[in-house]
């Protein structure tokens, strides 16, 4: 499973910069949506085959909120370590690490303060992405089940959620999914937040 | 992640249409051994092709050497601080490694193990 997830991951980026023609790799996106349906229905099929999907979020409760809190926390407490390595500002670094992955929506709301700063947000945010997908499955097996959610942030909702489920367990989809949402919906609010500290 | 806009409710609406097939009397009281091998298939075929995204984005590449390790740096940090402080809260709730609480694992007379 490790080695796949890592290969696919690691091929396809050499893939898509070696040889995959710009017109293919458009259309990646609608792939994408089309790959996560399937495989969302097949990891709904497997939680009704089990029986305990509504136990398990009774089970989860309120505590599946703590978990994007703790992940939101500790990437941001963090950041602002890392901070005294760079040669970026405390809030500068802080605002990039607030992205949680999303990587398309960080750049643009840290576009109207610098060109630069923009495209650190970017490239760090699909580093998360692919580090996140190449850290699940170690995670998984080392760490635990619940702390591989905090790894994709907000992309635990979706292009990340199948490598999660793969490497853990149906019943971590609630987490995923609630995770995922909740930091989604902290990245417009935070990152501005941040930078008019 | 790149898109939120209506496939959130999309994604929701195709695990929740999932879990009504999986419910039914007949698919439950087959073994469907194909089931998970398809999901790993798609699961693959899925991350390559995240990855071709990726790779084929000029602005990755040509951003790489310039301020790569600044990027580099920051997730590094963003990850493992996210992964110290949801491990924390995980043993603080009492979940065990599997994510299961304490009467989830009584439920289903598995093993307790060490949280």
């Amino acid at each position: 499973m490790t080695g796949w997830i890592i290969g696919a991951v690691l091929g396809g980026i050499a893939a898509g910069y070696l040889f995959v023609p710009q017109a293919l790799a458009e259309h990646c996106g609608t792939l994408i949506t089309v790959g996560l349906c399937l495989i969302l229905f097949l990891v709904g099929v497997d939680m009704g085959r089990q029986g305990n999907v509504w136990r398990d979020i009774r089970d989860a409760g309120v505590r599946v909120l703590l978990i994007p809190v703790a992940a939101a926390a500790g990437t941001l407490g963090f950041a602002a370590l890392g901070s005294l390595l760079l040669p970026l500002s405390l809030r500068e670094t802080v605002a990039a690490s607030a992205g949680f992955g999303w990587y398309s929506l960080a750049p643009m709301l840290l576009s109207p303060y610098s060109a630069s700063l923009s495209a650190v947000a970017f490239l760090s945010n699909v580093m998360r992405e692919v580090g996140s997908i190449l850290l699940i499955p170690i995670v998984a097996k080392r760490l635990g089940f619940i702390e591989c959610v905090a790894l994709p942030g907000a992309a635990a909702m979706d292009t990340v959620l199948p490598v999660v489920v793969g490497a853990t367990h149906e019943r971590i989809t609630i987490y995923s999914f609630v995770s995922g949402v909740i930091l989604s919906f902290a990245v417009p609010v935070l990152v501005p937040l941040i930078m008019n500290l | 992640m790149q898109y939120m806009d209506f496939s959130l409710l999309l994604y929701i609406g195709m695990l929740a249409l999932g879990i009504l097939v999986g419910s039914r009397r007949s698919v439950r009281s087959r073994t469907l051994p194909w089931l998970g091998r398809l999901q790993f298939v798609a699961l693959i075929v899925l991350i390559a092709i995240l990855g071709v995204e990726i790779g084929a984005d000029d602005k990755v590449i040509s951003s790489l050497g310039e301020i790569g390790l600044s990027a580099l740096v920051i997730t590094v940090f963003a990850l493992a601080g996210s992964l110290l402080a949801v491990t924390l809260v995980r043993r603080l709730l009492g979940l065990d490694r599997q994510g299961r609480t304490v009467s989830q694992r009584e439920a289903r007379g598995e093993e307790v193990e060490e949280v």
